[in-house]
């Protein structure tokens, strides 16, 4: 089982979860990596810090989904959180504006400090309280689009279109790291290569370009 | 990360399903089934072809988490990680799972992938039963985690590898750390690029290896070799980069120590801690304290991941932690960082973020790196606040009414949220309400009166908990001063005290409220305090003084506070642990205050109870370099340097090229203040324009002072007294002032006051009336020692402090008397400065305008009161230095004044004593005649020299004090004379029966002055002063 061959590689995605307090982040995540098949098996640390194994399409992914915490005092510590994340799910309430509104501020953020390296998923949440809806899907919808990120709804409590957002963002995120990697000639540089360091190729005769890599 | 991992895609198991039996799998991916493989490596005595595949594929079951039904109908048990054939026959064994993956199709199908570590069945042929068990355990077991050192040298150096490698990195090695060392520029970057280099090169050569190049096959195994590579260098060069980084992060790191030790009062439910955390805290913060005996950054994040484990450990309820979010456990973290004695966070959360080259960047590990980092930051943003603070902070205002109605608030709480909020007048009130009580006790009937308007009266008052006194307490055992100093609150501290506090309380922890101020970095109420008397010496319950709370709390200014004031200061007094104030400085990589104490005597060489120097505590380098500077500095000076002006260390500051150097008040004495560390631009910057400002002031420029200040002329032309626009300056002004005094002591630098200082009077240049450069000088100083006295009635009027020292402590009146400005000391004498202020060489002004042998300035100084018994730091009294002078008519006001002629300075010497000069010996001799009805025994000679006196003295024991008589030619005293009069005649220690205050001489009462119990001297006087002062009309 030789791990170079073709279908082999296997990629390692960061996820972060954002939004105001209370709109479901933890009860997303914790609904997504639920296992139906074992209890036990969540990792200690819990519900901030997840793990998840994916093969799509021969593709192996590991999925690590950080949770944020939601408190207003925490707020400030967004950006160590989601610095060097390939992915971002931002979560809204369907019955609370504002919510939305502090998605948009979010995006706003990502965009800046990380550029369109990030995929961004939108997602509503709370759709069993259809009722209540105070975001109208339209405009949650347009939105998302104008910004390049993706549109869901899901619903914590009933177990709707959560696995649907991850696979999603998954795929994208498989298509930026194909794309990137690509670019950089086949080594895994994600990562350590932000932080001004150059890793060391699985073949290190080949060696390449030895200078720094980050400008 | 250190579970079992493999590509199920390739697993023959696997493929076998889906060729054997491809109707299978796609059932599988209809159902959404979970699949059941066992790993690879329990495969190889498998028969796949007699495998019954359909008991491995399992049906979603909606109502059970434990029990699936197989597609052949068996019934599959999974509890604790394992799964297990249910039923049937009990040789079946749990299996262990190992991981879990969801596999997605191209077409959108979905399974769940459940690697198992062995078949489920040992049916038929399945040989894997009768193997020795260890075989295949052993190679499905975990990757090795790597923790350690030793682990990573087992993993490269312990099998197949040849010797030849290691001793080629080891060689390498050497040379690097040899080269690292001579580093030159050792910026975080350069230091980052050269471990790199280093790391990715010794990579090379390991992998060059054979038997590592067959391992480095395999992504998993690679992972491992650069991991261990990465830790074998790491570990090598870590003293050297990590001394670099805590260099670098030094400023920081600083900055957070003092931050965190202003937070160590955080409670568990200042954060919203809930009980179930909390019971792991101590052991999580036992785990953190050992961050810095790990070296690779690995290691300290193993570390790290230890301490987040235990944090939500939960022995008892697991159920709790079941929903332990990042929100749960940012509090504990946060809690953890500023109760652990980790003294380098920023460099260690550098060092570990820089120097991880091999790892992946997206696991556990580095979660638990930035949780830590997020609660740091926490930390240093500054937004946590203790809730004892909090709770006398938001007391509501009183209003009488609730006051009866409502004891919710109970008085002292609020006086103390009137205290912590500096509301004085609202805080006297409430003081004063205990006076109330006697005025209600005159206007009842009778003391003891019960009839109805005397209880209206009286009801509730007596046993009132509302009454409060300045020495009310309250649970902590704190008083009023104790929450005035600890908010620092200088205006309340000074009422406080003015209505009789006790400067020295000590709360139920033995902490005075200097330990307080002190502990909160109010340099001003320090001042204050020990203005007031405070004992800097008191050690709390930890064996801390005050120094020691400034200098764990960094407070620069406390701690110059201290020293300064308090020059018998046990500068060197161990705490609990041993540790002198030096070692908290020095542990906590307070590199200023290291330099503050070592300059004022600290001494490097005192163990703590641990037996660590104050250098051994020191985890930075910039520490480390300033005290081996400073104790090889005073090795040097020590032989030199007795005088009592330590010469060497006073640099002087000059405006102009007229000023003089002479004077000692006007220079800046190098061991109070120190060098700021270096300077950003814009301070710089600022520098610049202050010392702008100051120069013009010297040139008596006015138009560019008025410019710079941004003042308008025509906003306090004096010359048109236009009563209305008068009085609205001179009410602005009054209100400078107030704010002023409230929030500044003359001497208060402090950040908290700065600002607002600027906000009051700042200009747009961002200059203030009261901007002072680095000796301390502002522009009322160059001023007034340049004479310039329009400009110095101009300062005044806006608003310059009268009392504002430079670092040589020397106020505006010492440089107009030094300097000799008599119209400049009148101006300043007429808007009431105190006269007798002392600068940091004890000279009161009266000293340094004798020295100058001003005598109209000596005049002035005289009518307004100074005094002529202050004792400089030489000992020398104003008379002392008129002496010196040489200028007779000095001396003779002097004495007219009523000066006495017999204090003696620290040589001994008397005024008299110290002078060669005629002229003004013959003045002293004048006044040395004796004007009482003495009993002269011998020869009377009233115009000899002192010395050749011949003094008799009888002490005589009366009732309980003793009456000192003595006869003699002359008052003034040979001390030889006076000793051996003693020694004569009462013998030892009789000398040490005469109490201080209680003698009489001549027949009238006289102050012994001074005693020696050593060398048994006695120096008497007889204060003959008062009527000649009441006489001169001062
Ligand atoms: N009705 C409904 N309630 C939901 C849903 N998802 C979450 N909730 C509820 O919303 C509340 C907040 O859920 P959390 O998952 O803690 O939200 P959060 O975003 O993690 O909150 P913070 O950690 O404070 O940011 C809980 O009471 C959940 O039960 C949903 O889909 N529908
Ligand atoms: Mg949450």
């Amino acid at each position: 089982m030789a791990g170079g061959q073709g279908t082999g590689r296997s990629f390692s995605f960061k996820v972060v979860l954002l939004g105001e307090g209370c709109v479901g982040k933890t009860s997303v995540v914790l609904r997504y990596c639920e296992n139906k098949f074992n209890e036990r098996h969540i990792t200690t640390l819990q519900a901030s810090f997840l793990t998840k194994k994916l093969n799509i399409g021969g593709k192996r992914v590991n999925l690590a989904i950080w949770d944020t915490a939601g408190q207003e005092r925490f707020h400030a510590l967004g950006p160590i959180y989601y610095r060097d994340s390939n992915g971002a799910i931002l979560v809204y309430d369907i019955t609370d504006e504002d919510s939305f509104q502090k998605v948009k501020n979010w995006v706003k953020e990502l965009r800046k400090m990380l550029g369109n390296e990030i995929c961004l998923c939108i997602v509503g949440n709370k759709t069993d309280l259809e009722a209540d809806r105070h975001v109208s899907v339209q405009e949650a919808e347009e939105y998302a689009e104008s910004v390049g990120a993706q549109h869901f709804h899901t619903s914590a409590k009933l177990d709707r279109g959560i696995e649907e957002v991850f696979l999603d963002l998954c795929k994208r995120m498989l298509e930026v790291a194909q794309v990137e990697s690509s670019r950089a000639d086949g080594t895994s540089r994600h990562g350590t290569a932000r932080r001004g360091v150059q890793i060391v190729d699985d073949e290190p005769q080949g060696q390449g370009g030895s200078g720094g890599c980050c400008s | 990360m250190a579970s079992y991992d493999e590509d199920v895609s390739q697993n023959s198991f696997f493929l076998a399903l889906q060729r054997r039996r491809p109707d299978l799998y796609c059932q599988a991916i209809q159902l959404n089934a979970v699949v059941l493989v066992p790993c690879q490596a329990s495969l190889h005595s498998f028969s796949l072809s007699s495998c019954h595949f359909e008991s491995y594929i399992l049906q979603p079951n909606e109502s059970s988490n434990t029990h699936f039904l197989s597609l052949n109908g068996k019934e599959v048990m999974v509890i604790n990680n394992a799964v297990a054939l249910a039923g049937t026959h009990q040789s079946s064994q749990p299996v262990r799972v190992l991981f879990e993956e969801t596999f997605y199709t191209e077409q959108g199908g979905s399974f769940n992938v459940v690697c198992i570590a062995s078949p489920l069945e040992s049916t038929g042929h399945g040989v894997s039963r009768k193997l020795p068990p260890s075989r295949p355990r052993a190679s499905i077991r975990s990757q090795p985690v790597l923790q350690n050192l030793e682990e990573c040298c087992d993993f490269l150096w312990g099998t197949g590898t040849t010797r030849a490698t290691r001793l080629e990195v080891d060689k390498r090695m050497a040379v690097f750390i040899n080269s690292f060392r001579q580093l030159q520029n050792q910026s975080l970057w350069n230091c980052m690029d050269a471990v790199s280099a280093f790391y990715r090169k010794c990579l090379q050569i390991v992998l060059k290896d054979a038997h590592m190049k067959c391992l480095s096959k395999q992504e998993a195994t690679m992972k491992l070799i650069r991991q261990a590579v990465e830790m074998y260098v790491l570990t090598a060069v870590y003293e050297h980069v990590f001394k670099v980084v805590g260099a670098i992060e030094a400023n920081e790191d600083a900055a957070f120590n003092k931050r965190t030790r202003s937070l160590q009062d955080l409670t568990l439910r200042d954060l919203g801690i809930t009980s179930d955390f909390s019971i792991n805290i101590p052991r999580a913060k036992r785990e953190l304290g050992t961050l810095n005996d790990h070296s690779t950054p690995r290691e300290k994040q193993l570390c790290l991941r230890t301490v987040l484990h235990i944090v939500l450990q939960s022995p008892r309820h697991r159920a709790n932690v079941q929903n332990a979010t990042t929100d749960d456990l940012l509090p504990v973290l946060i809690y953890l960082v500023v109760k652990t004695e980790v003294p380098n966070w920023m460099a260690n959360l550098s060092y570990m973020k820089n120097f991880q080259f091999s790892g992946e960047s997206k696991d556990e590990l580095d979660f638990c790196l930035t949780s830590l980092e997020a609660s740091v930051e926490h930390v240093r943003a500054g937004i946590i606040n203790p809730q004892v603070f909090e709770e006398v902070l938001h007391v509501v205002r009183p209003s009488f009414d609730s006051l009866c109605d409502h004891p919710a608030p109970s008085s002292i709480q609020l006086l103390y949220g009137h205290i912590a909020h500096g509301r004085v007048e609202e805080a006297r009130m409430l003081l004063s309400s205990g006076e109330a009580i006697e005025d209600i006790q005159t206007s009842l009937c009778h003391p003891l009166c019960s009839c109805d308007s005397c209880e209206r009266l009286v009801s509730g008052r007596f046993n009132d908990p509302s009454v409060v006194t300045p020495f009310s307490r309250d649970e902590r055992g704190y008083t009023n001063l104790h929450i005035a100093a600890q908010f620092g609150q200088v205006g309340i501290v000074e009422m406080l005290i003015e209505l009789g506090a006790i400067v020295n309380a000590c709360d139920y922890n033995g902490g005075t409220p200097l330990h307080l101020a002190c502990l909160r970095g109010h340099q001003d109420v320090s001042l204050l305090l020990l203005d007031f008397g405070a004992n800097p010496s008191v050690e709390d319950m930890n064996g801390n003084t005050p120094l020691h709370l400034a200098c764990q709390g960094g407070h620069e200014g406390c701690v110059k506070a201290l020293t300064y004031c308090d020059k018998q200061h046990r500068i060197n007094s161990g705490n609990e642990r041993g540790d002198t104030p030096l070692h908290l400085a020095s542990r906590w990589g307070y590199e200023a205050i290291v330099a503050v104490l070592l300059q004022n005597g600290a001494d490097a060489n005192f163990e703590n109870r641990a037996g660590h120097t104050a250098l051994a505590c020191a985890l930075n380098e910039r520490v480390v370099e300033v005290m081996q500077h400073t104790v090889c500095l005073s090795n040097c000076s020590l032989t030199t340097d007795k005088d009592f002006e330590h010469q060497s260390d006073v640099a002087t500051i000059d405006y102009s090229p007229t000023g003089s150097s002479r004077c000692s008040s006007c220079t800046s004495c190098t061991s109070v203040v120190l060098k700021d560390a270096p300077n950003s631009d814009e301070d710089d910057e600022k520098h610049h324009v202050v010392d702008k400002l100051l120069t013009a002031v010297a040139d008596g420029d006015m138009p560019m002072v008025r410019f710079l200040l941004g003042w308008d002329e025509d906003d306090d032309d004096d010359d048109e007294p236009q009563e209305e626009r008068a009085e609205d300056e001179e009410r602005k002004r009054a209100g400078n002032c107030r704010k002023a005094e409230i929030l500044c002591h003359p001497l208060c630098q402090c950040s908290a006051c700065q600002p607002f200082q600027n906000n009051a009077l700042l200009s747009p240049l961002g200059l203030s009336v009261n901007t002072k450069d680095q000796a301390g000088f502002g522009p009322l100083h160059v001023a007034v020692r340049h004479g310039h006295c329009e400009l110095v009635a101009l300062l005044l009027r806006r608003g310059a402090r009268l009392q504002e020292l430079t670092l040589g402590g020397a106020t505006p009146t010492h440089l107009a008397c030094e300097h000799g400005h008599e119209e400049v000391l009148k101006l300043l004498l007429a808007h009431g400065v105190k006269v007798n202020k002392q600068d940091c060489h004890g000279n009161t002004p009266l000293h340094l305008a004798c020295a100058g042998g001003n005598t109209p300035i000596v005049e002035q100084l005289l009518k307004n009161g100074a005094s002529m018994s202050m004792v400089n730091h030489k000992g020398n009294v104003p008379l002392h230095e008129a002496t010196h002078s040489g200028n007779s008519a000095t001396v003779n006001l002097l004495l007219t004044a009523g000066a006495t002629t017999h204090y003696r300075n620290y040589l001994q010497l008397t005024a008299a004593e110290s002078t060669q000069n005629e002229d003004v010996l013959a003045v002293l001799r004048k006044a040395t005649v004796p004007c009482y009805d003495c009993e002269l025994e011998g020869k009377s000679q009233q115009n000899s020299v002192v010395l050749e006196n011949d003094v008799r003295m009888h002490v005589v024991d009366e009732d309980d004090f003793s009456v000192v008589t003595v006869s003699a030619a002359s008052v003034m005293f040979d001390r030889q004379a006076v000793t051996s009069a003693v020694n004569g005649f009462t013998r030892d220690d009789s000398v040490n029966q005469v109490p201080v205050g209680h003698a009489k001489y001549g027949g009238r009462n006289a102050n012994v002055i001074s005693r020696n119990h050593q060398s048994n001297e006695v120096i008497l006087t007889v204060d003959k002063r008062h009527k000649r002062i009441e006489g001169f009309g001062g």
